[in-house]
């Protein structure tokens, strides 16, 4: 598995940026456009705030380093068009664990030919679908299991590249992205863990979609990553070898939506199902499998009231972790308006070693600034 | 016999030359408009006759706030020449992203594809004192616009300077088809003004779930006391529906107008405790069987407005 140069990525950023200005050329400013006066602050990019407070209660709080209330994350949105060619986007992740982080930053090219986008920045990996949502906007108030134990507190995310291809001449939607990126560092015992700058991360993911009915469908997705999983260390030799050992992971998922198109804002169901395989190369011994998975329903029963669970199970990345621990979280969400939610959750999980885990979770979450994109 | 055979060949190939240049001449474009409402691809399908094919990605019935961004919908917007929005925000939650992800930068905000339709129209409610604690407002003013029937003459006028802008040999097409529709929507208006005043809708105090219908009150000269919802998008709580019950009583209300998208059982009981008729309206295009096109979606209300008043007045 040999990794390209740095060189070959900017080579190709460059003529993406090349081709973006080149086909975008043909989109003229017309007299329809633009009906606002100018103006100096009609510039400014849209500004959005997200706050996610929570309070929790159970096991977990016996950790020491642990609290009962937390302010978990403050996710403020820059958005604007940067020419006619390219847009930017900004999410800044405020916290008091990790201080202020840059969640994402991008530009994105959306005048490309050939169905094509790409963007370049930070982004969050375009892996199965959990690792898309920022946290703040999941349903849960926790991270299902498999997500936390392969990819990590925070989630696939890196500096790099990516392309997006909308597959031409089907009678039905269906998208390829790839990324190179740097090997993300996801902190503690996760999927991947970055040695040299040249061991990048490549990320492929096909997905369609398709209309059953007027208010059903459905998008599947298949996922897949290779990176660095550490120095090749010799135990015979000091210092390590300089090669790098590799990992990869396989993804699929499901997801049904149904929504009544003439009651949209009383009744909705959402069921996805996510399941993910790592390999990963080991300094001694046979490469080692691990898997896990999530499967998850949220059923809006009134105008304001949600109502779901998910089901977890996962390895540990770790071999010398107990096997595989499973779990479950419940949730009665109340939606005051499109702009906040009130959750009661409930956890419960059983680890390897037989030992059972209970957390209760109060989540709150409220964003302030111009109106965003529905979820989807 | 080679002279003859020489002049047949010229012939043939004069009139081939010719049939080309005719058919050159009177090739008709077909432009493919994506419309974010069935109220704008019946007023495209007005100006640009089969000159062009035109879609809706919402149905009457949905309500063209909570129109879900679904992926299916790319594929039309990415084979667009012209896409076609009602603007002011109304879709904001879902064709921004649509437009960002469909591959096609013609049909984008500033794009020659792109048409604002709001452009021209004079918007009520957009004074600038805009908040959150409003409810969930549109801060560039109300975009239910297409319900005065006089502002489709505006939406019409933008539709026809963007397809002649993107067709520019059909223009006189377009122009004719134009001032058809205007003569008729003229001549309509007049009728429903008539209307509104013989069935005693003119002046009548009203009350309407959400606030979709200030254009129309505007048109046909109603009175809109109160709404179900006592802001945007925040559903009632029991002491709103009481005050509003007593609102309605003590100010003799005519009418509680509701949107389909909307559960009506409440409405009807507040209905029903007012002494009040309740009247379901299609708010647009395809909402009801009977509103089939934008003139007829007029016709759709005041017949359903009629039967519910017991034919006016008189």
């Amino acid at each position: 598995m040999r990794a390209p140069t740095r060189a070959a990525v900017a080579v190709g950023a460059l003529l993406l940026w090349g081709a973006a200005a080149a086909t975008g050329a043909q989109a003229q400013p017309s007299a329809s456009g633009g009906s606002l006066p100018s103006g100096t602050n009609l510039l400014n990019p849209a500004i959005s705030a997200i706050g996610w407070f929570q309070a929790q209660g159970g096991d977990v709080l016996d950790q020491v380093g642990t609290s009962a209330f937390a302010l978990r994350e403050a996710e403020i949105g820059l958005q604007a068009n940067v020419d006619p060619y390219s847009r930017a986007d900004f999410f800044l992740s405020v916290s008091p664990e990790e201080g202020i982080d840059l969640e994402e930053g991008t530009v994105t090219f959306l005048a490309l030919p050939a169905g094509l986008t790409a963007k370049l920045g930070k982004f969050r990996g375009n892996f199965g679908k959990f690792n898309r949502t920022h946290p703040p906007e999941t349903p849960f108030a926790d991270r299902p299991l498999v997500a936390e134990r392969f990819l990590g507190e925070e989630g696939l995310s890196a500096e790099g590249v990516s392309a997006s291809w909308l597959l031409p001449g089907l009678p039905f939607y269906a998208n390829f992205d790839a990324e190179i990126t740097n090997t993300p560092d996801l902190e503690g015992a996760t999927a991947f863990a970055p040695h040299r700058g040249k061991d990048l991360l490549y990320l492929a993911r096909l997905s369609a979609y398709f209309d059953l009915s007027e208010a059903t469908n459905v998008t599947i997705g298949s996922s897949y990553a290779n990176g660095a999983n550490g120095a090749a260390a010799d135990s015979l030799s000091l210092p390590p070898d300089p090669g790098a050992l590799r990992a990869s992971l396989i993804g699929a998922d499901l997801t049904v939506r149904w929504k009544n198109p003439r009651r949209a804002i009383y009744r909705s169901l959402i069921a996805q199902l996510e399941w993910m395989q790592r390999r990963a190369d080991l300094t001694a011994g046979p490469e080692i499998t691990r898997s896990g998975g999530y499967a998850w329903v949220d059923l809006q029963f009134a105008r304001r009231w949600h109502v779901g669970g998910r089901y977890d199970w996962s390895d540990a990345l770790d071999p010398t972790e107990p096997e595989r621990a499973t779990g479950g979280l419940g949730f009665l969400t109340f939606v005051p308006s499109e702009f906040a939610s009130l959750s009661g959750q409930l956890r419960r999980q059983t680890l390897g070693n037989g030992d059972t885990d209970t957390v209760f979770y109060l989540k709150t979450t409220f964003n302030i600034g111009p109106h965003g994109q529905h979820p989807f | 016999m080679r002279d003859r055979t020489k002049r047949l060949a010229r012939a043939a190939a004069a009139a081939v030359l010719a049939l080309g240049c005719f058919g050159a001449a009177n090739a008709e474009t077909t432009l493919s408009v994506i419309t974010t409402t069935p109220d704008l691809a019946s007023i495209a399908r007005e100006i640009g006759g089969d000159h062009i094919t035109v879609e809706s990605l919402a149905k009457g019935y949905q309500d063209p706030h909570f129109v879900d961004a679904k992926p299916s919908y790319l594929l039309k917007l990415r084979k667009a020449d012209l896409f076609i929005e009602v603007g002011r925000d109304l879709e904001v939650g879902w064709a921004p992203g649509l437009l960002n992800n469909a591959r096609n930068a013609r049909i984008r905000p500033g794009g020659p594809g792109f048409v604002d339709a709001s452009t021209g129209v004079s918007i009520l409610e957009a004074d600038g004192r805009v908040g959150r604690e409003a409810g969930d407002v549109h801060p560039l003013g109300n975009p239910h616009y297409w319900l005065n029937p006089e502002n489709g003459l505006t939406i019409a006028a933008n539709v026809r300077d963007a397809l002649e802008r993107l067709a520019p040999t059909d223009a006189p097409y377009f122009r004719e088809r134009y001032a058809a529709f205007e003569s008729r929507l003229k001549a309509a208006m007049e009728r429903w003004k008539k209307e509104a005043v013989a069935l005693g809708l003119t002046g009548m105090k009203v009350v309407t779930y959400h606030r979709s219908w200030p254009y129309f009150a505007a048109a046909f000269g109603l009175d809109v006391v109160d709404y179900v919802e006592p802001r945007p998008g925040v559903p009632p709580a029991p002491r709103h529906v009481q005050q509003l019950i007593d609102l309605m009583k003590a100010q003799k209300v005519g009418l509680l107008i509701v949107e389909p998208y909307f559960d009506p059982k409440l409405p009807a009981r507040i209905a029903q405790s007012a002494g009040v008729a309740m009247v379901v309206l299609p708010p647009s295009v395809g909402a009801s069987p009977a509103a089939t096109g934008y003139l007829d979606l007029f016709d759709a209300q005041f017949a359903i407005i009629r039967k519910a008043l017991g034919g006016g007045k008189s």
